[in-house]
């Protein structure tokens, strides 16, 4: 499931596949999970790329391989070659962008003719915009495939560890996994020392002056 | 280059197949839903969200209370994807070939047989009912009978989407065998060909008048089918499970109703070893009891051998936090700050006499550690605008980074900026901060 060049680990992994259209956020959802970074910056994926992400669970750690494809069809590299061996999958959309919503079962068929049946989840990404085209209430396919819908933000963060969770309970089988802290293991004590200290002064004093990102509607509920 | 080229022959062999697949399924023509009406691109609007209710309403429909009365539930598995109905694992499960009892499968016609069943007395009902609860696996009975609902589909559907799901990821080779059982499948298509186009459109077998009454639906809904096959005796009854079987919705059947003594029995069968029962409950219904849930442990996904509940360490055990609150951690790289989460942040003591204190900090709702840094007497923090604070530590989240990095914290508000400030104080430079306490004071290092 993994790439050749990529490390295995001695614990559970999945394939996870991430298609939508292009512009929805899958990137964007991927990176805000990678980093915690939100990236507001368009830039297609070309072909797909591929990210480990871990997480803690009551039944241990598990890790997703994120296959974050291209949504525009002409970077499309691959296709659904990507998909093979695909365990689980996150469908996206805008739910700002209707025709986003109305090309998921195109997104969910070509899915499926490679994947059969694996467990998907239906995301429909920024729900804090305040002017939707699509409303929760027509989103509806779903319902007839019988999978998950979840509305996200990778913006505000709203569920958005919500499709992860769904997916570890799937594969793990069981309906009351949980995330759990990931442990912090004592950091090792190092002297800073002042020469390094008054290095990095310099930095301290351009970062000051540096004013936070202005995000302040989506920050500490 | 190769290996592309590899594995785009792979691929279109795999589609290829599926192609065929479809085509067999479509052989009944459908007027519902099948490969000819399928969406894409180019036509979009087959799926307008006005033909979406118009299904939906259809899907599901409530029997009037004397029919429910009279019937066991029966859970039966939607139709969810196009290609599902080839692609169903289950399907490959012909249980025609596998034990004795079934080769009654071409013996005795569905549609034949089950009206037969149908005439079982009304009174000789409940007595059947009682057969079957002593047949069926223990902890079944309890789920055996309950009342149909929409919900209860739901569950019984999701349920097999795990199963199969499972199933798939168990046996990654499966698109291979997936011809054989399309044929096999057609085979029955041909006996019952309505009824798998009935089946298709909804799960419930009663909730399509328009179809014509077919053996499936009868098993599927009439109680008198499944209490009649159980207390006649099993080979009768695993000719109907094999007649299911072939239109993919054996399991849903299975599960949800009182059928499921039949598939208990299955379950302890050995001659199955392909077919998992236990993958198919995920854990939230208790449909195959103990046998299930093991199952399910052991055999679950590719790649989750035994997924147990272990205990959490978090790292914190020997220590208290003296300060804790909601927050935004941006860290300052290459002159921009970068946000690297949201979460609580603490400041975390040691109980253990040791003095040691430190920066602990999760993403919230996947608690991802994103800052984890020892506080050191020199630790210098500046306030900023917005209610921000920042400083320079080096944070070991497992990230490899080494040296000192700038964050910023955010904080609720400016009250906040001020508790923090005053419990980094206190607690960095127990060892050698004491002296500078007046120049690191919050007050000092807010200017």
């Amino acid at each position: 499931m993994a790439l050749p060049n990529q490390q295995t680990v001695d614990y559970p992994s999945f394939k996870l596949v991430l298609v939508g259209d292009g512009g929805t956020g899958k990137t964007t959802f991927v990176k805000r999970h990678l980093t915690g970074e939100f990236e507001k910056k368009y830039e297609p994926t070309i072909g797909v790329e591929v990210h480990p992400l871990d997480f803690f669970t009551n039944c241990g750690k598990i890790r997703f391989y994120c296959w974050d494809t291209a949504g525009q069809e002409k970077f499309g590299g691959l296709r659904d070659g990507y998909y093979i061996h695909g365990q689980c999958a996150i469908i996206m959309f805008d739910v700002t962008a209707r025709l986003t919503y109305k090309n998921v079962p195109t997104w969910h068929r070509d899915l499926c003719r490679v994947c059969e049946s694996i467990p998907i989840v239906l995301c429909g990404n920024k729900v804090d915009v305040k002017n939707r085209q699509v409303k929760a209430k027509q989103v509806t396919f779903h319902r007839k495939k019988n999978f998950q819908y979840y509305e996200i933000s990778a913006k505000s963060n709203y569920n958005f560890e919500k499709p992860f969770l769904y997916l570890a309970r799937k594969l793990a089988g069981d309906p009351n996994l949980h995330f759990v802290e990931s442990p912090a293991l004592a950091p090792p004590e190092v002297q800073i020392d002042l020469v390094a200290q008054q290095q990095h002064e310099q930095e301290l004093i351009a970062a000051a002056a540096q004013p936070l990102p202005d995000d302040d509607d989506d920050l500490i509920e | 280059m190769v290996f592309q080229v590899v594995q785009d022959f792979w691929l279109w062999s795999l589609l290829q197949s599926f192609s065929m697949a479809d085509a067999q399924n479509v052989v009944p023509p459908s007027k519902k839903r099948a490969a000819g009406r399928e969406i894409s691109r180019d036509n979009p609007g087959l799926d307008d969200d006005e033909d979406v209710p118009e299904q939906e309403t259809g899907t599901f429909k409530k029997a009037s209370e004397e029919v429910l009365a009279t019937r066991r539930i029966v859970k039966v598995r939607r139709q969810q994807t196009p290609a599902s109905a080839s692609s169903n694992p289950f399907a490959n499960l012909c249980f025609v070939p596998h034990t004795e009892s079934t080769g009654i499968v071409s013996e005795v016609q569905p549609v034949a047989g089950v009206p037969a069943l149908r005439k079982v007395d009304e009174k000789a009902e409940e007595d059947i009912k009682e057969d079957i609860k002593t047949e069926t696996v223990p902890g079944v009975n309890e789920t055996g009978v309950t009342e149909t609902d929409e919900k209860d589909t739901l569950e019984a559907n999701s349920d097999n989407f795990e199963a199969e799901s499972a199933n798939k990821e168990k046996s990654d080779g499966v698109e291979k065998t997936s011809n054989p059982e399309d044929t096999s499948e057609k085979g029955v298509a041909g006996g019952e060909g309505e009824g798998q186009e009935a089946k298709e459109d909804n799960g419930h077998g009663d909730a399509s008048p328009s179809a014509p009454l077919n053996s499936f639906q009868q098993l599927s809904s009439n109680q008198n089918a499944f209490t009649g096959i159980a207390g006649t005796g099993f080979s009768t009854s695993t000719f109907s499970f094999g007649s299911l079987a072939k239109d993919g919705s054996a399991f849903g059947a299975g599960a949800g109703s009182g059928s499921s003594s039949l598939f208990g029995q299955k379950n302890d069968n050995p001659s199955f070893p392909s077919f998992n029962f236990g993958k198919s409950n995920n854990g939230s219904s208790s449909l195959f009891g103990t046998a299930g849930a093991s199952d399910a442990a052991k055999s679950e996904g590719s790649g989750l051998p035994s997924m147990q509940e272990v205990p959490v360490e978090t790292g914190e055990e020997n220590e208290k936090a003296v300060f804790t609150a909601d927050a935004v951690l941006f860290e300052y790289l290459d002159g921009g700050w970068k946000e690297r989460g949201k979460g609580e942040l603490k400041v975390n003591v040691s109980t253990t006499g040791v003095e040691r204190a430190r920066l602990v900090m999760r993403a919230r709702g996947i608690y991802r550690l994103i800052l984890n840094a020892c506080l050191y007497p020199d630790m210098k923090l500046t306030s900023m605008d917005k209610r921000g604070i920042t400083f320079a530590c080096m944070n070991s989240t497992g990230e490899g980074k080494d040296g000192l990095t700038t964050f910023a914290l955010k904080f609720k508000d400016g009250s906040i900026v001020e508790e923090f400030c005053t419990a980094v104080t206190l607690h960095k430079g127990q060892k050698s901060g004491v002296l500078k306490t007046p120049e690191n004071s919050p007050k000092a290092s807010e200017d």
